[in-house]
């Protein structure tokens, strides 16, 4: 098709050659039927002076004249002295003579002076012709003026008048049939020229027609074949229409193909790392301990590996959503930052954070999330190709070439830096600079790829300056508009803290890990909490101090949260009111309707985040009772993972809830917490082992569940999404090791990002 | 305001000659002859003009060129209308015969539309038949280029001695 495409295009432009060929012999022809014209219009006015015809007219009469005084000379010579009988008067009047004389005169002056001259003078044998005549004719003046003068023939040489006028008449004969002859040819050769002229035309305007009909048949050809280029052309877009939505529908269909089975082998992997990590414990010969090393740290690298891969075919499935929504720039690097302090300190790599001051306190509206990524991106990668360096992140706000407001960032370091030649490549997915660099540093090769997708997505544009040894600078531009701070979502300490009431607040909960993170967030808000372990605790510590707010997990060992707001609600008089808030990972309407059948005043999902916390105290403290329906009726506000949940079947980890505890707590705290956790969940392990072993199924439940929530609250969601599988899945063939393996993962990639 | 005063001029002056029904006769030579279809004579049946009657008319003067002058001419003389209105002429045409016996019909609007002279003078001098006088059928080449053509040209007759006025 499109070699048969090729040649109707050639025809095309081989038929335009033509008629471009037609067209300039056209132009020539028309040019020289001008030149033609112009001579013919030019012939024909000269043919319309007639001064030839005139000329005869004139020669003619004087001729004629000539003649006419000839004869009466004669007559008067004959009988000069003849009288009119009647009157007595000559028969001839001298006058008459005279005037016939003036008349001839006449002639003669029309001849010298007129317009005629120009014509006669042309030929030489009739200006000598006519010079003889005028002289003859002037000659013979002097007699005619005596004849005026004297009014009679007396004394007068009529002879010799006679005689002149005699030979005259010869001479004006000549000179009139000589005149004609010239006259007459002069006509013939100007007709002849004009004739020819009117050939030439005539052959032209010929030629003209015959390129006129060649023009139009080559249009016409030029047109129907322009016409089939363009069905052709018509053709080949459909097909390469078709061709490019094969080509699309086979990408999305190998992106969708490398997410599924990346999960696929994502799950045997994990079980290699966990049973390596479980041989590592047990008691190995040095050398069979390294040989297990090797399979953790190459495992964990191609766990990495896989989630990157997993991320870039997201990109291209065109599954990443874009969410615009308000963010603090500030929180958000220095959140990024935090992740990877920790690995910049271990590689003794100095981070700098260089922000416009114009920006602090400064929100903008864009995709937080992806942003973080892109940063986070291109910091790991500073901090990896960098040693005892500087890495420098900054950020300002400014103008894109588009004229719309954007925020521009720079990653640079110290670090190795990168060809010139390999800068260009940088940004294609699979590549690295060199071989070697995979092999010395690890990874697919993807981050910058991914990173550019992320900016691009943002509407963004990202580039690279570096040079080898010298490090290098990564910058990228996304549009982004300032937009007043969201006090609803996200509030700043002060704002949340700002208006709470300072309440008692009985904190119910069995997991160490969650009564932690609960404890230091009532803390942060300025509360003063209690921790009861489990409903029946609650209700002594209840029943010996007044409480303004109760926090209850619904899931505990010997008295669940349901029947502990149940014998609360049996004490009556204040514990009537007492608002008790539900704290629950499972977020099922039936489960919520059991929580409010059984009295409580409000359901919150866990994990709960700091923000949930403070509206939660403030809706619900004292003297706020009437928000008890409202608050019944939201559903839950926020989930336990933010938008990252979005993400969480590939994303094994909430990194914004990570986020927000080290922003509240710091990051010792956090890692605390995450050591406590990491012991807490062996314990629970343990424990839903065992109780597997012995067909415990409640105990078994009960401490998956435990675990999950703890994990959750920690932002380590593959393991609490493996504690819910396995609690829904009975009789599952290896809990322990499943477990194991989201715990160890949960724990690499604590270390990697921590901190 | 020429051409009007001398139409207001002809006009009375016609009006003058029918009701007197009457030409006063020439005193000096005889230099022109209308005949035909006239009203107003001074010798049987004709209107004869001796210079002074013609020069006594209202004059008119145009500067032009023509076949029979190397450069442009200034001619003067009565229009050939004024003269006609003169003898209470009435017609469909005229033939103006020259000394030589030349002559030239030409239709009545020569007359009537055209601002037809018939010059006396040429540059200010009465002219002799030697220089094509004593009268010169001038056709207005300048304002009418259109009629600068042999059918014009052979109807420009001069030294004329008679008009006659056809029915």
């Amino acid at each position: 098709m499109s070699c048969h495409f090729e040649n109707s295009r050639a025809a095309v432009e081989q038929a335009a050659r033509a008629t471009r060929s037609v067209i300039i012999v056209l132009i020539f022809l028309v040019c020289a039927m001008v030149v033609i014209l112009t001579f013919l219009v030019k012939r024909e006015g000269e043919l319309h002076d007639a001064i030839r015809e005139d000329a005869i007219w004139a020669v003619y009469q004087l001729d004629r004249e000539t003649r006419a005084l000839y004869e009466l000379v004669h007559e008067v010579r004959l009988h000069p002295d003849e009288r009119d009988p009647s009157t007595g008067e000559l028969a001839v009047p001298p006058n008459q003579v005279v005037v016939k004389y003036d008349i001839l005169y006449s002639r003669l002056s029309v001849l010298a002076n007129s317009k005629y001259n120009s014509y006669f003078e042309q030929s030489a044998a009739i200006k000598a012709k006519m010079a003889a005549i005028r002289d003859s004719i002037l000659s013979i003046e002097p007699i005619f003026n005596q004849i005026d003068a004297q009014q009679s023939y007396q004394g007068i040489e009529l002879g010799r008048i006679d005689e002149v006028l005699g030979n005259l008449r010869g001479a004006t004969n000549t000179f009139l049939v000589r005149t004609n002859a010239s006259v007459s040819a002069g006509r013939a050769d100007a007709r002849d020229s004009v004739f020819r002229a009117q050939m030439l035309a005539l052959l032209f305007m010929g030629a003209i027609a015959v390129a006129a009909v060649l023009l139009a048949f080559n249009l016409l050809r030029q047109l129907r074949l322009v016409r089939r280029t363009r069905e052709e052309l018509s053709k080949v877009a459909i097909e390469l229409e078709n061709a490019f939505e094969a080509a699309e529908s086979g990408n999305k269909a190998k992106s969708a193909f490398m997410a599924t089975i990346g999960h696929e082998i994502r799950t045997p992997l994990n079980a290699i790392l966990g049973m390596s990590d479980l041989l590592a414990t047990s008691n190995l010969r040095p050398e069979d301990a390294e040989h297990v090393s090797t399979i953790s740290t190459s495992g964990r690298a191609l766990l990495e590996m896989l989630n990157e891969i997993l991320d870039f075919a997201k990109i291209e499935n065109g599954s990443l959503h874009v969410e615009m929504i308000a963010f603090s720039l500030e929180k958000l690097i220095t959140e990024t930052v935090s992740v990877i302090e920790g690995e910049a300190r271990r590689r003794n790599n100095s981070l700098l954070v260089e922000m416009d001051p114009a920006l602090q306190g400064q929100w903008f509206k864009s995709d937080p999330t992806i942003l973080k990524r892109i940063l986070l991106n291109l910091l790991s990668n500073a901090v990896k190709f960098t040693e005892n360096g500087r890495v420098r992140v900054s950020a300002r706000s400014g103008t894109l070439s588009e004229g719309t407001s954007g925020l521009f960032f720079e990653v640079s370091d110290t670090g190795l830096g990168i060809p010139e030649a390999a800068q260009a490549k940088l940004f294609t997915a699979f590549h690295q600079v060199d071989s070697s660099i995979s092999r010395r540093f690890g990874g697919t090769g993807l981050g910058l790829a991914i990173s550019k997708q992320m900016v691009e997505t943002l509407g963004g544009r990202i580039g690279v300056s570096s040079a080898p040894g010298k490090g290098s600078s990564f910058r990228f531009e996304i549009p982004a508009e300032t937009t007043p701070a969201l006090q609803d979502t996200e509030q700043s300490l002060p704002a949340i803290t700002a208006d709470l009431p300072r309440l008692q607040v009985l904190v119910v909960e069995d997991n160490t890990v969650n009564q932690r993170v609960a404890v230091k967030f009532l803390e942060r808000l300025g509360q003063q909490p209690t921790v009861a372990r489990s409903g029946a605790k609650a209700l002594s510590v209840l029943r010996t101090r007044s409480f303004d707010l109760v926090l209850m997990d619904v899931q505990m060992p010997v008295m669940d949260g349901i029947s502990a707001t149940r014998e609360i609600r049996k004490l009556g008089g204040a514990f009537a009111t007492l608002p008790i808030i539900a704290m629950t990972a499972d977020a099922s309407d039936r489960h919520r309707q059991e929580c409010f059948d059984a009295g409580m005043n409000g359901f919150e999902a866990k994990p709960l985040t700091f923000q949930r916390l403070g509206a939660v105290l403030r809706d619900h403290g004292p003297g706020q009772e009437n928000q008890l329906t409202q608050v019944q009726a939201e559903p839950k506000h926020v989930t336990g993972a933010d938008s990252a949940s979005a993400s969480a079947d590939i994303v094994d980890f909430n990194e914004a809830r990570q986020s927000e505890l080290i922003q509240e707590f710091g990051a010792p705290v956090y890692e605390d917490l995450a050591v406590a956790f990491f012991e807490n969940a062996e314990e629970l392990v343990l424990t839903a082992v065992s109780a597997s072993r012995n067909g415990d199924r409640a105990t078994y439940d009960r401490a998956l569940h435990t675990l999950r929530g703890a994990a959750e609250n920690l932002g380590f969601l593959g393991i609490a999404s493996t504690a819910h599988d396995l609690r829904a899945a009975s009789g599952t063939d290896s809990p322990e090791a499943r477990l194991r393996i989201a715990i160890d993962q949960a724990k690499s990639r604590f270390r990697r990002m921590a901190i | 305001m020429k051409f009007m005063l001398s139409l207001i001029f002809a006009t009375l002056l016609g009006w003058a000659a029918h009701a007197a029904a009457d030409l006063d006769k020439p005193s000096g030579k005889i230099v022109l002859v209308v005949t035909g279809n006239i009203n107003t004579t001074n010798n049987a049946g004709a209107a004869e003009f001796d210079m002074d009657m013609l020069e006594a008319l209202p004059q008119v003067e145009r500067t032009i060129e023509t076949p029979w002058t190397s450069e442009a001419t200034t001619f003067s003389g009565p229009r050939l209308k004024t003269i006609l209105d003169a003898v209470g002429a009435k017609g469909s045409g005229l033939i103006v015969t020259a000394l030589n016996d030349y002559s030239a019909e030409l239709p009545y609007e020569d007359a009537e539309t055209l601002e037809t002279m018939l010059a006396t003078r040429m540059n200010g001098d009465l002219m002799s038949v030697r220089e094509k006088g004593p009268l010169f059928l001038i056709y207005p080449f300048d304002t009418n280029p259109e009629l600068f053509n042999e059918k014009y040209f052979a109807r420009s007759v001069w030294q004329i001695r008679e008009v006659e006025v056809l029915e």
